[in-house]
């Protein structure tokens, strides 16, 4: 198995595991958060929801503009 | 009284108006942009746009109604936590051990993806959408704190 491989894979992993934890949370068998849970509570506050904004748009800026 | 914003949505048509207009302007976005090269200024000057427009909208969305939104466990985060530091802990790793294809970045990784003009189109659909999605959560948020003073 080469380098590259395992970092894909892992990357693969974490994103996987990330959509599961939000179906498991949404089926409501559980005490997982869904995504939007844990958004939602980062924005409650005004420096949550400016840090929310700000890796929302280095997002956008990082992979579809630069 | 109620807030303008939620007056002027009880109009017939307007609440309709205006998500067919925000489907518009997400779709013009998102073909204009797959028609861009990443680090060209029309792509930069479109993403900046976007976020300034998006921006706007979700640091004045103002509460309509009061929401009550249960209360989130402690576990639950604890497991997003966990993965966002996993997917952290990979990137620095990726780029410590010297960001090149043996070791690839996320972005080394995505961006032969998205110089595809399709992908790319859906790529910033996504981002919109998400963008509103975000945006709408934290007008749930300062509807919570409205309802919290």
């Amino acid at each position: 198995m080469t380098s590259r491989l395992v970092f894909v894979i892992g990357f693969c992993s974490v994103l996987v595991a990330g959509v599961v934890v939000d179906l498991l949370a949404r089926s409501g068998r559980t005490a997982l958060a869904t995504a939007d849970d844990v958004l939602g509570l980062l924005q409650r506050s005004r420096l949550g929801r400016a840090a929310t904004f700000a890796v929302w748009f280095w997002l956008g800026f990082h992979f579809l503009a630069r | 009284m109620a807030e303008p914003r939620a007056v002027l949505l009880s109009i017939p048509g307007v609440r309709a108006l205006t998500a067919s207009g925000a489907t518009v302007a997400a779709v013009l976005f998102a073909t204009s942009l797959s028609s861009t090269a990443s680090l060209t200024r029309p792509a930069t000057m479109l993403v900046i746009g976007a976020g300034v427009v998006l921006g706007a909208t979700w640091f004045v969305s103002q509460p309509a109604t009061i929401v009550d939104t249960a209360p989130v466990a402690t576990a639950g985060v604890a497991v997003w936590v966990i993965l966002v530091a996993a997917f952290c802990g990979w990137e620095v790793a990726a780029f410590a051990l010297g960001d090149d294809y043996e070791h690839p970045t996320f972005s080394k990784l995505a961006d032969p993806v998205l110089e595809r003009p399709p992908v790319r189109a859906l790529a910033a659909l996504g981002w919109v959408a998400w963008g509103r999605r975000l945006g709408a959560l934290a007008a749930e948020g300062a509807r919570v704190r409205e309802a919290s003073r």
